[in-house]
């Protein structure tokens, strides 16, 4: 093909144009992830995992009181707000359908879209009412659960939250499959008394379920019915009933999630933001960046950008949220028959230098700690009841029968240096690990449920007793896939199960220190959640028993 | 002479050829992404369920997600509705595919084209140079495009961000503003990026170009050239350059092809919502929906990078038959 001149400029003109296009085409008008700090900064410290709380589930009989509404009296109508809170998180919400997502960081995303049944206060844990004004169980053994929900509350889409609409939001999250379907048990009924109340009832106690309704693990925060006929509404939009609403033209998922206000909020006055942006930055240090040069009000953090964050003149809070170590998945003994000798188990826990490696590798951000912490308020007694003791170690193994060594298959899933600072230490008594990685969660999963691995590393996040109990130790937990069991670890669950709060307290207890004494696992470090935050944002609060900050408490603070 | 009108019909009888011969390329390739990523151990509902996975959890998700279905009855599936234009939606956040895309598209284009334009500029300069001026200095050139090379792009960026976000405050830390948002603001956005990505790039093209023009310049009618009192800078543009040019297109299409996917460090390190984070996320979850996608959007990309490049050659040298 032969060109003249004209011919090869209509060409390149071709070639220009469609290049412009291209960098202008996709997205949308306002897609815009780069986040400009407005006259609002500033934040609480927040958990990126999740935090011990009070499980203040309610007596029987009791009723909670409702939550009054913050803010000045209306006096013709609350004024509209004109700042913009811009936050960071590191990992997004997996999906808008609160009964398809996971809990923690996401938790913050989903709490702006949705008000939930119980309002759990991030200052410290304690429940009150959200969407329902009164709530508590109906019976002795905390299996009829009983709330009332306000009236003229609505969803985003207008639709009113009534006893139906509940209804059919927690037999969907239950029939969803999600992560957190299983956590209230098996669930015989759940049925609207009235226009306003709704009974839940499960087959066996479980005093949580108070939790269970807050923002906890995401049964409480109640999506309209209109998205619940067709879930995949939930790819660009929210349905629920919080003082915001996704704005989808302005969000990029997994990059860029924009709020506005929702004006079916049954609480406008407490709406203090004209728009929230929330910006996932997976990289350490691009979050500090952002956060130091005032692209964002409030941060998640991270032990290796912590000291960084202070220099930068930003505040750090930080608060146990979690811990790691290793998890024995086999502690009858199923597959690897020494970990079915509590001496074995023992001997791995005194193996483990707990205060080094919590030195070296979190700083002040991490306690050395053997025993597991728990969103239930009971003093954790335990923590170093192994101390490092290598020779104790070695004794425990000959003992046992094991004194020539012994090699254990683990899959490990996340921070390669504390798994080999642990491989380390086990090494000089014999022990060798034979480490599988796991590149993802699921890959960690299909791993555990193969029936190969007898001990897992993989941070986990602080949870009530209740549920550590029926995840890691009950028959079925799916960190107990041999089925070992514990008879008085297994009596103990069901006494605190049939007590009310204040008096399980203590049988929680006594149930995580046998845990540790019996060496069913071999925790390591309570790890904490870090936040970084500036001063212009008011009515920050975080607390080890507040699980996630709730940006929806926080203010603009002017000047 | 052929007519415009038969010009213009012949390269539009190109550009469909081209397009038409892409759909096997397009068929394969994503028959071939989608038994690669089932081989990754751990599939979508086992990611959404973590350590919530009970087996019969984990059943009813796989089979609400379709994963339950045979490979190939999958596969089937998902090549019957792409073929209507619909590439379903994320098995995580339901988002329709197209619309996923869509949205991350601008970004990655626009690096794409920033990064191969400052890499020609930068590149082409400095290959030129380093061919015309005393051997050691063109060495120089040659070992300082080399260390751009060698730099890894995401360190370069954190670097950029640390000096010209942080200590200077002249471009954003992170972050991007789509063009139709505002101009300035997307060129503020993007500048660090692009040239954090664009550096490498620039090495191969200036080497490209060197040795390019090196060639040219030792050729007998451009000796003659010299002999003949033509002008300097006629000879080194309009003939030595143009002769060197075709393999600068070449290599500039390889690298523009390559920073499509291979920006995605630069993209986690300033927080950008490019295709290239995108395809390593789904990857890593299984989300196949969302993978197929994007390989098919990235194929037609490449196809389309590479008949610019055709029609590039014609522009260079019109002998060329595109």
């Amino acid at each position: 093909m032969f060109m003249s001149s004209k011919r090869r400029a209509t060409v390149l003109a071709y070639v220009v144009a469609t290049a412009l296009a291209m960098s202008a085409c996709g997205g949308d008008d306002d897609s815009a992830s780069e986040s400009s700090v407005q006259a609002t900064s500033g934040s609480a410290a927040t958990s990126g995992t999740e935090t011990p709380s009070d499980t203040a589930s309610a007596a029987p009989g009791d009723t909670a009181s409702t939550s009054e509404p913050s803010g000045t009296e209306p006096t013709g109508g609350p004024a509209a707000p004109t700042a913009q809170l811009t936050i960071g998180i590191s990992t997004g919400p997996g999906s808008l359908d609160p009964a398809h997502d996971g809990a923690g960081e996401t938790t913050l995303v989903h709490s702006l879209a949705s008000a939930s049944i119980i309002r759990l206060d991030p200052a410290d844990g304690s429940l009150t009412g959200d969407l329902a004004e009164t709530f508590g169980f109906v019976d002795d053994e905390f299996k009829v659960f009983e709330f009332t929900l306000r009236d003229g509350a609505k969803f985003s889409d207008g639709t009113p939250v009534d006893a139906a609409a509940v209804v059919a939001w927690l037999e969907y999250f239950q029939a969803a499959g999600g992560p957190f379907a299983g956590s209230m048990g098996t669930i015989q009924s759940i049925e609207a008394v009235d226009g306003l109340t709704v009974r839940l009832t499960v087959e066996n106690p479980n005093p949580t379920v108070p939790l269970l309704l807050s923002r906890f693990r995401n049964w409480g925060m109640i999506q309209s019915s209109t998205a619940l006929a067709d879930p995949e509404q939930f790819g660009t939009a929210t349905f629920g009933a919080g003082p915001y609403v996704l704005d989808g033209a302005r969000t990029v998922s997994g990059d860029t999630y924009t709020f506005v206000p929702n004006e079916h909020y049954y609480a406008p006055e407490d709406i203090r933001y004209a728009e929230v942006v929330v910006k996932v930055i997976s990289d350490p240090s691009s979050m500090l960046q952002a956060i130091a040069t005032g692209q964002l009000d409030y941060a998640t953090g991270s032990p290796l950008t912590a000291a960084a964050a202070m220099d930068a003149g930003l505040t750090v809070d930080s608060h146990p949220s979690g811990y790691n170590g290793l998890t024995i998945l086999d502690a009858g003994g199923t597959i690897v028959e020494a970990l079915g000798d509590t001496r074995v188990r023992q001997a791995l826990n005194y193996a483990i230098d707990r205060v080094g490696i919590a030195d070296a590798l979190y700083g002040e951000y991490a306690m050395p700690s053997a025993q597991a912490p728990s969103l239930d308020p009971f003093p954790l007694e335990l923590t170093d009841h192994y101390a490092f003791d290598p020779d104790m170690a070695r004794q425990l193994l000959t003992e046992a029968g094991f004194g020539d060594g012994l090699t254990l298959p683990v899959v490990a899933y996340g921070e390669p240096e504390f798994v080999q600072a642990m491989a380390a230490d086990l090494a000089d008594v014999g022990v060798e690990l034979d480490i599988t990685t796991a590149s993802n969660i699921g890959e960690l999963i299909q791993l555990v449920v193969g029936g190969q691995h007898p001990i897992i590393v993989f941070a986990q996040g602080a949870t009530t007793m209740w549920d550590f109990y029926n995840s890691n130790i009950g028959p079925g937990g799916i960190l107990n896939p041999f089925g070992a069991s514990d008879s008085e670890m297994d009596a103990l669950f069901q006494e605190a199960n049939a007590l009310p709060a204040e008096d399980a307290l203590a049988v929680w207890q006594e149930l995580s220190e046998r845990h540790v004494t019996e060496a069913w696992d071999a925790v390591v470090v309570a790890t904490h959640a870090i936040s970084y935050y500036g001063d212009e944002v008011g009515g920050f609060a975080a607390s080890a028993a507040g699980f996630v900050v709730d940006p929806t408490l926080w203010s603009p603070v002017d000047g | 002479m052929a007519t415009s009108e038969g010009r213009r019909r012949s390269l539009v009888a190109v550009i469909g050829r081209r397009l038409l011969v892409s759909l096997p390329l397009v068929v394969v390739i994503s028959l071939l992404s989608f038994v690669l990523v089932s081989l990754i151990p751990g599939d979508a509902a086992r990611q959404i369920l973590g350590t919530n996975a009970t087996p019969q959890a984990y059943e009813r998700l796989r089979a609400q997600m379709g994963l339950e279905q045979a490979l190939p009855r999958q596969y089937w599936n998902w090549l019957g509705d792409a073929v209507r234009g619909d590439f379903g939606v994320s098995l995580f956040s339901s988002e329709e595919v197209t619309h996923a895309i869509w949205s991350r598209l601008s970004v990655t284009v626009s690096l794409a084209i920033g990064a191969i334009v400052v890499s020609l500029l930068v590149g082409v300069s400095l290959g030129v140079l380093s061919s015309l001026v005393p051997r050691s200095v063109g060495r120089s050139v040659d070992a300082f495009a080399m260390i751009g090379f060698a730099l890894p792009g995401f360190w370069v960026g954190l670097m950029l961000i640390s000096v010209f976000a942080v200590k200077v405050g002249w471009f954003p830390a992170t972050g991007y503003v789509p063009i139709s948002a505002s101009p300035t603001d997307w060129l503020r956005s993007i500048a660090l990026p692009v040239f954090a990505l664009s550096l490498g790039s620039s090495a191969v093209i200036a080497k490209q170009t060197r040795e390019g023009m090196l060639d040219v310049l030792s050729s007998e009618h451009i000796r003659v050239m010299w002999a003949n009192g033509i002008p300097r800078r006629s000879i080194v543009f309009r003939h030595a350059l143009k002769g060197a040019a075709l393999p600068i297109v070449t290599v500039s299409g390889l690298q523009m092809i390559g920073l499509l996917t291979g920006a995605v460090l630069v993209e986690r390190v300033f927080a950008l919502p490019g295709l290239g984070g995108l395809a390593i996320d789904s990857a890593q979850r299984g989300d196949l929906p969302m993978v197929q996608g994007l390989v098919v959007w990235f194929t037609i990309l490449v196809v389309l990078i590479n008949l610019l490049v055709d029609l590039a050659y014609s522009v260079i040298n019109p002998r060329v038959h595109v």
